[in-house]
């Protein structure tokens, strides 16, 4: 189910409200939280099964593998081995598991075209948000075996982290660590709900207004084949795709936070303004914040990060990326992709580190965001070969030349969205004088929101067809 | 070993299982054309409905394009009447690498026909939208009917 | 004691935020939750509908609740395109949304353009050469075979050439006058008249008046000129000969009205009635084995798709049997632009047979044995004959 969805709008949100919210055990705290626990977690599988019946078993058995694990964890405490050997155990197990479902046909492919040989594989469709609670699960049976959390002794809790619906199929990706309190005692307030209003309206508005009417565009411009663009429609085509993406993908996290908030928990946040960053390496901490968080805990630093010297650094990073490419699809542009961002870090943090410094702000803002686009090429492509042949057109010397008619006709009739996204993904509107009353900018906000959610709505019903583009991971 | 290994490994096992049952759907059934067809056929009784008829081998290789000799089985139901849309095609592939040039021509013919009736016979566009495209086993179902939620549920009972 | 009091208003004041928050706190969750609620209520009070006029298609209906509905996900699919399309106040909030997408510069709606006063475009079908060489060398090779017959072509350039002037601003398809020029180059050496609509049109200074606003037809006058010109191909003489135009409707809106959502213009129809010479007819609708004496359907101005006024929608196959005091009889492969002409015909044929071969299926050459033609004429507009993969069967069949 999407949140963008009539059903999880007008259906199962309400249902859930119900159920949650309406207590059931009006003296016993412990019976009530377990209670909203149940109603959530259970909502949750609904959920899931809504748009993937089958693979909720996979689920059931993720949960219940790593609950397990962590009880035996516990349960060795003072055998280091047999801890060692559970937990290398574990993250096969997990790895294995995302590895068949994500990537065996990636693999056997690659094989047949390396070697010549036809070996056929099943292909089974992807499980929804496996790559997001694989990781989650992961990092509490690390965090457990390094004795950075306490194990989690009941299911039901350790069921409510793994598949919480809120951002159970595209994230944030939330470490146990930061939500252990909260599974046992959350502030539920008028307040807290209403701010997750504001944040669930902002993320509806950003996907269902800002991120289909933009990515509409780049749809139609890369629909006739990509390799007779002109220059400046493959350049405004990226622009739409860079902006599709961020208010996708950021309006879903924002959207998760929320409905969290509602609920009474507290997500990290997952997008800091990411286009308004200065450097490669700024992009990184805005984009997709509990990703790199991810990397950076159980890979990198594990890795020995860059305390042992240039050359481990240099690998530490190029395994990092290359993962984080792999991790967004299981196809060789994303590995490009990937690799394109580690090789631009490691440049960033090594050779050009002193001159970067002596460039004026202005200028490396506009550069990083020119990176961050021509990275976008690879991302979108559907091959390595698409990728080139639209690069080669952003350059002006493809067939299509600088300009054309087609590129006119989209200056003409996009340039108003196309200013409106931009603007607000470079953050120019938080720059606006507000009311300095506390009281009347709110009241201007909620107003202002509830416009919003009206329009989210008539869009998403003029909308027959939604799909959400983080999906494919 | 204790109980919670017991419980790990149990998760192993029952992965596999959904595993090999999983990929139990892309083996080949054992099941005759001719059975799948006749349990089709009785939950909505194409072959009863009125101007509705068993089509040649002709009439297939001009719809879909289809050799008959490339398949174990074929059969195809329709009408020569234009307005009447109800049709039935059961395949069994020889091989499954057919199955994406299959579908593909089906899905071109289902697409035409659509065209043709769009914005002006809403009936049969209707009609055509809920057309059911499954594969099964080695087993490949088209419809267009009224009902292509028995049809689907009596395809997948009878392989 | 000045100090007290101001640290006491101080936090007085910061109660009485903190209340004035709170409340509106209160009142964006409570709208939020009954603005969610109210939409649920409506979605189950409001009655289900079975069709939706505005787009002209049969709307979703409760899905069935069945297990192997539920594992295949389709029972999913299915409810959310149900919850979608009864929607409450659907058909308002669709043209709210054209509004919204308007007012914001967006100047296509589902593959329609937006043009200037009120005109709507319809897409320009793409041309595939090797699309075109099949269809042209059927056609050829069909003219070679039926020597003797006056053969004519009619290939009608759409409103997207025709009313270039009036497209949205930068959008600039390519020129359908030179596609037409390619096949014209194509069709001609075997024999068929080109009838030069492309020309004719290019020449008129009331262009506006030659397609619909809202629909992809040419109008009935824009089939007059182009009958004209066929008249001159055929040698069919109009000298003595008067045809009358009366207006049946001018609360058209046509099938680009309907997929674009925009139904901001309405149009006029007008039929075209021959008066001298004057013929009676009859017309044949074999395959639904129905039979009329006249070419136009009232009943169907009543309905959303007024166009089929003109004979009462597409057949496969229709025969005009007339009084006309002639031996001279048509065979014409059409698509639904030849409707509003038919009955311009009628005068100077004793039979006419209309075949469209997207819905024919018989065998040509038996229908070729059993009538003695003198004259063909296909007839269709570039868009759909640019798509068309239909008629070569229909001639070699």
């Amino acid at each position: 189910m999407l949140f963008s969805s009539a059903t999880f709008l007008f259906v199962f949100l309400p249902l859930v409200f119900l159920l949650y919210f309406v207590p059931v055990f009006k003296d016993n705290k412990t019976r009530e939280i377990t209670k909203k626990n149940l109603v959530l977690c259970a909502s949750s599988l609904v959920f899931y099964a809504w748009g993937e019946p089958v693979y909720i078993v996979l689920m059931l058995i993720s949960i219940f593998f790593n609950y397990t694990i962590g009880c035996d964890l516990d349960r060795n405490f003072s055998r280091p081995k047999t801890r060692k050997r559970i937990l290398v155990f574990a993250v096969i197990f997990n790895l294995s598991v995302l590895g068949f479902f994500k990537y065996y046909g990636f693999v056997i492919e690659n094989i047949n075209h390396l070697f010549g040989l036809s070996l056929t594989h099943a292909d089974l469709a992807l499980p929804v948000g496996i790559s997001f609670y694989t990781f989650q699960a992961l990092s509490y049976v690390i965090d457990v075996y390094r004795n950075d959390v306490k194990v989690q002794k009941s299911l039901l809790p350790f069921a409510l982290y793994i598949t919480m619906f809120p951002q159970l199929i595209a994230g944030p990706i939330v470490q146990y660590s930061d939500i252990e309190a909260q599974l046992k005692k959350r502030t539920i307030s008028v307040r807290k709900f209403a701010g997750g209003v504001l944040f669930f309206i902002r993320g509806l508005g950003k996907k269902v207004l800002f991120a289909n009417f933009i990515g509409a565009i780049y749809t139609d411009i890369t629909s006739g084949g990509v390799s007779s663009l002109s220059a400046l429609t493959a350049w405004i085509g990226i622009f739409c795709y860079t902006m599709q993406i961020y208010f996708d993908f950021s309006g879903y996290s924002d959207m998760a936070i929320g409905l969290g908030k509602m609920f009474g928990f507290n997500f990290i946040q997952n997008f800091d303004y990411p286009y308004t960053a200065s450097s490669i390496t700024d992009f990184w901490r805005r984009w997709h914040i509990s990703l790199s968080s991810w990397f950076r805990d159980y890979v990198y630093i594990p890795l020995g990060g860059n305390r042992k010297g240039t050359a481990r650094t240099i690998f530490n990073i190029s395994v990092v990326w290359c993962l984080t490419g792999l991790w967004h699809g299981a196809a060789w542009n994303f590995v490009a992709w990937g690799a394109f961002y580690g090789i631009l870090l490691i440049l960033e943090k090594f050779v050009f580190k002193s001159l970067i410094e002596k460039i004026p702000m202005s200028v490396r803002h506009i550069l990083t965001m020119l990176i961050v686009m021509i990275g976008w090429v690879f991302f979108s492509s559907n091959s390595l070969s698409e990728a080139g042949s639209y690069l080669l057109c952003m350059t002006g010397f493809g067939k299509g030349g600088f300009t054309d008619s087609q590129s006119r006709y989209y200056l003409t009739t996009s340039l108003f969205p196309m200013l409106i996204t931009g603007l607000s993904a470079f953050g120019v509107f938080r720059h606006f004088p507000k009311p300095a009353d506390k009281t009347k900018r709110l009241t201007v906000q909620v107003v202002g929101y509830l416009i919003i959610f009206v329009f989210c709505i008539i869009y998403l019903v003029s909308e027959t067809y939604n799909p959400f583009l983080y999906f494919r991971f | 070993m204790n109980a919670d290994r017991i419980k790990e490994l149990l998760c192993v096992v029952v992965l596999v299982v959904f595993i090999v049952f999983l990929s139990g759907n892309s083996s080949i059934s054992k099941a005759s054309g001719n059975d799948v067809f006749k349990a089709v056929n009785a939950e909505i009784k194409i072959s009863k409905t009125a101007d509705i008829k068993k089509c040649n081998n002709q009439r297939i290789k001009k719809e879909f394009g289809f050799t008959h000799n490339d398949f174990e089985y074929i059969t195809y139901y329709a009408s020569d009447s234009v307005m009447e849309v109800r049709e039935l095609l059961i395949i069994k592939l020889q091989d499954k690498s057919q199955l994406d040039s299959v579908n593909e021509a089906i899905e071109k013919r289902v697409k035409d026909k659509a065209e043709l009736f769009k914005g002006y016979a809403p009936e049969q566009s209707a009609m055509l939208e809920k057309y059911v495209l499954e594969y099964k086993k080695g087993f490949v179902i088209y419809a267009v009917s009224d009902t292509p939620d028995k049809l689907i549920s009596a395809f997948n009972n009878a392989i | 004691m000045k100090d007290n009091q101001f640290t006491k208003s101080k936090i007085t004041n910061r109660v009485e935020s903190r209340k004035k928050i709170t409340s509106i706190g209160l009142f964006l969750s409570c709208a939020f939750v009954s603005v969610i609620v109210l939409v649920t209520l409506l979605i189950l009070i409001l009655p289900d509908r079975q069709m939706s006029e505005k787009e002209n298609r049969v709307l979703a209906q409760k899905p069935v609740l069945t297990l192997s509905s539920i594992t295949s996900g389709k029972f999913m699919t299915d409810f959310e395109s149900y919850l979608t399309d009864q929607f409450p106040f659907r058909d308002q909030i669709i043209s709210f949304k054209t509004f919204v997408d308007r007012s914001v510069g967006k100047k296509e709606e589902n593959g329609v353009y937006i043009g200037k006063d009120g005109f709507l475009f319809e897409q320009q079908t793409a041309y595939d050469k090797s699309q075109v060489k099949k269809i042209t060398s059927a056609v050829t090779e069909f003219a070679e075979k039926n020597k003797k017959l006056k053969k004519a072509f009619i290939l009608s350039p759409n409103s997207s050439y025709v009313l270039s002037d009036l497209l949205p601003t930068g959008y600039e398809p390519e020129s359908q006058k030179q596609q037409l020029d390619r096949i014209r180059d194509r069709i001609e050496p075997s024999g068929i008249s080109w009838v030069d609509c492309a020309g004719a049109f290019d020449a008129r200074t009331d262009k506006t008046e030659l397609f619909y606003r809202t629909d992809h037809h040419w109008t009935t006058k824009a089939a007059y000129i182009a009958f004209k010109e066929l008249a001159d191909c055929f040698k069919i003489s109009l000298k003595n000969a008067s045809y009358k135009f009366f207006s049946v409707s001018d609360s058209f809106q046509g099938t680009l009205a309907s997929s674009s959502g925009v139904g901001n213009s309405t149009d006029e129809i007008k039929i075209c009635v021959p008066q001298k010479p004057k013929v009676s007819y009859v017309v044949n609708f074999e395959s639904s084995s129905k039979k009329t004496a006249t070419l136009f359907d009232k009943e169907k101005l009543n309905q959303k798709n007024q166009y089929e006024v003109f004979l009462g929608g597409n057949y496969d196959k229709v025969i005009i049997s007339t009084s006309a005091d002639t031996d001279d009889t048509l065979l014409i492969f059409k698509d639904s632009y030849a409707n509003c002409m038919l009955p311009m015909l009628t005068p100077y044929f004793a039979k006419i047979v209309v075949i469209d071969p997207r819905y024919f299926s018989d065998s040509l050459e038996q229908i070729m044995k059993s009538y003695n033609f003198t004259h063909v004429l296909f007839l269709y507009n570039l868009n759909t004959f640019l798509a068309d993969n239909s008629l070569v069967d229909a001639l070699e069949s």
